[in-house]
């Protein structure tokens, strides 16, 4: 049987760099904001950011491919769902909550309420666009 | 979706990375296939079919179906 260590270690490497690379962007970038150094957070996150595709154009072959969209893809579409039932069931129940002058409206929920509802116009679109790119 | 892919990249003693740079993909993708755990997109499964010089049904088969009928 053909063995394939070589190959195996070195592609699982290069993933795992190229998604820690972009998980640090992200923290660094969230630590730096929030103690005070957006600058160096900035920074941060475009050198590591910088440092993945470099990686990823280093790597010979396809570093990620179909699958990786597939996995993608159920992703995100899992992701809107979640959004999608949640929304549909906190925000209105908070809203008659609100209404009935049970709860107090929590201002930090308003560019969260904000946001759904932008992401929800954005997929109508997203899904108006495909209709229109349909063969 | 069943396949012979396994055994055919081993009768050619290709590794999967080999198999996968040959088509393209990563060798995850390879590795999933042969394990039943990813059924491929039409485009790779005629690259897969035309590299083996085999038609797609002889090296995917649906489930309960060995292929034992399919090859030309």
């Amino acid at each position: 049987m053909a063995t394939d260590t070589h190959g195996r270690d070195t592609e699982s490497l290069y993933r795992q760099l190229f998604v820690g690379l972009w998980v640090c962007s992200g923290v660094t970038l969230a630590l730096g904001t929030t103690l005070g150094h957006p600058l160096a957070g900035v920074a941060g996150f475009v050198v590591c950011g910088v440092a993945s595709l470099a990686l990823f154009r280093r790597y010979e072959g396809p570093l990620f491919d179909e699958r990786d969209e597939a996995r993608q893809a159920a992703a995100s579409k899992r992701t809107l769902g979640i959004v999608g039932i949640s929304s549909a069931v906190v925000f209105p129940t908070l809203t008659a909550l609100w209404a009935l002058d049970v709860i107090a409206w929590p201002r930090w929920l308003t560019p969260v309420a904000l946001f759904v509802a932008a992401l929800a116009f954005l997929q109508v679109g997203s899904l108006m666009y495909e209709s229109t790119t349909d063969v | 979706m069943n396949n012979d892919l396994r055994e055919r990249r081993e009768q050619r003693e290709l590794t999967q990375s080999d198999l996968a740079s040959a088509v393209g993909v990563t060798r995850q993708t390879i590795n999933s296939i042969e394990r039943g755990r990813y059924d491929p997109s039409l485009e790779l499964a005629f690259e897969l079919a035309a590299f083996f010089d085999c038609r797609i049904e002889d090296l995917f088969h649906p489930d309960g179906d060995d292929g034992s009928e399919t090859e030309s």
